[in-house]
């Protein structure tokens, strides 16, 4: 002979929810296998607006990956002025994933308002 | 106000006015048996959850074999209901719903503590979060599965009727499947990082021999000859040596089996040899072996 077990309310409801997370994201995955393209990363950086710290020029800067593979031990240098002015500073992230962005801040000695910063994506590693 | 307090009653299921009350569980139980699974949960794999490579696994991870790892694991789960979690005869839709359920409370679990941890945040693609959530919640959910099983106290009195279900369930498959899932829980916590790969690499042959003897005996060990809580009732006694010695070896393939699945899911197998991909399995079979042999006879006890 079989027993039933009876289900109330609650246990119905975690049952309903569990459902339908599970197979969301098995729809999710499989969506996912089929129509994404894989691509390598594409890094791109966007600054914010420049803050006068103590003594120093504080940048924020937010940088984002427009491929869909992850970058890792992503280096970026941030050029300030040029010549005998010339000021750079270093960004590291251990990670960037695909379709996603970090946010960081490079410093400068100098008011980087007066001249366009260039930006020099360093290098990354694809895992 | 009497409807109010027939609500109250409904909800509460203290004497509820509906025949169902005949078998289903009062709310208060069905709450402190989802507290019992969710301790269960962290209790194995908190270490998992506070550990750094299996987040950067969430966006490294493809996929594919997500998808192969969801499957897998809600395999292990019905497995685990089927044998030791749901004790009592049952249809192949409540073992089902059974281990749905403990997968989506183990995801809802996972993504609670990662947004506490402030591992999941704004600015992360989707692709990144349902990655991290999905590693980490295939052992939670195992770990409820185990807690709710065995965490309770009132599990004595239904014994007898288990103990007629488990004969007739086929003796090896079900210590196989048990093994696997003990093997998972145990292992599962360390495969994932840097310092497997540490050890497989700079590992001196000899040394990587004698873990392999190491494990077997201690394996070994806990299933035939330590007297291990749990082996009277659960192992099948060896009628000679040489069925103690194949028990040992089946024991230490299921560990070295799912230490490989493990390892290549947390791509540790790409682009390695065939020396460190070996090497790698047997570093992470010593934990496994513990899983399938004393982990095993825990998770049923």
């Amino acid at each position: 002979m079989k027993m039933e077990d009876k289900k109330n309310w609650l246990e119905w409801l975690v049952l309903i929810i569990s459902s339908l997370l599970v197979l969301g994201i098995l729809v999710f995955l499989v969506h996912e296998m089929i129509y994404t393209e894989q691509t390598p990363p594409n890094i791109t950086v966007d600054f914010g607006k420049t803050e006068l710290k103590e003594g120093y020029f504080a940048v924020p800067i937010t940088a984002k990956n427009i491929g869909s593979e992850t970058a890792e031990d992503l280096q970026i240098e941030v050029i300030n002025g040029f010549g005998n002015t010339e000021e750079k500073a270093l960004l590291e992230f251990p990670y960037l994933p695909g379709n996603s962005s970090v946010n960081g801040w490079v410093t400068f000695t100098k008011n980087p308002e007066n001249q366009p910063l260039v930006i020099h994506i360093l290098g990354y590693a694809t895992p | 106000m009497g409807f109010l307090l027939l609500l109250y009653r409904v909800i509460f299921s203290l004497e509820s006015p509906l025949s169902m009350a005949n078998s289903a569980k009062s709310i208060n139980e069905s709450l402190k048996e989802y507290a019992r699974g969710i301790t269960g949960g962290l209790l194995f794999s908190l270490p998992m959850l506070y550990t750094m490579e299996l987040w950067w696994s969430g966006f490294l991870v493809s996929p594919l074999r997500l998808t192969i790892y969801l499957f897998v694991g809600l395999l292990l789960l019905l497995a685990y209901n089927h044998y030791v979690g749901l004790r009592r005869e049952h249809t192949l839709i409540e073992g089902i719903s059974e281990s749905m359920e403990e997968l989506g409370l183990g995801l809802l679990l996972t993504a609670f503590v990662l947004w506490l941890t402030g591992r999941i945040a704004p600015g992360m693609s989707f692709n990144e979060v349902s990655g991290k959530i999905i590693v980490e919640a295939v052992t939670v959910a195992i770990g409820i599965s185990v807690g709710k099983a065995q965490l309770g106290s009132g599990g004595e009195e239904s014994e007898n009727e288990e103990d007629k279900a488990r004969k007739k369930n086929n003796h090896l498959g079900r210590e196989i499947n048990i093994a696997i899932c003990g093997a998972v829980l145990i292992a599962a916590n360390v495969a994932p990082t840097e310092e497997v790969v540490v050890i497989a690499l700079e590992i001196e042959n000899f040394k990587l021999f004698i873990m392999t003897l190491v494990s077997m005996f201690l394996g070994g060990g806990v299933l035939y000859y330590i007297n291990f809580r749990g082996t009277k009732k659960r192992i099948k006694k060896p009628t000679s040596k040489y069925e103690a010695i194949a028990g040992t070896f089946i024991m230490y393939t299921i560990a070295l089996v799912s230490s490989a699945f493990m390892l290549w899911f947390f791509g540790r197998f790409d682009g390695l040899s065939l020396r460190g991909i070996i090497a790698e399995s047997v570093v992470l079979g010593f934990p496994a072996t513990l899983g399938a042999s004393a982990g095993r006879l825990l998770i049923q006890a």
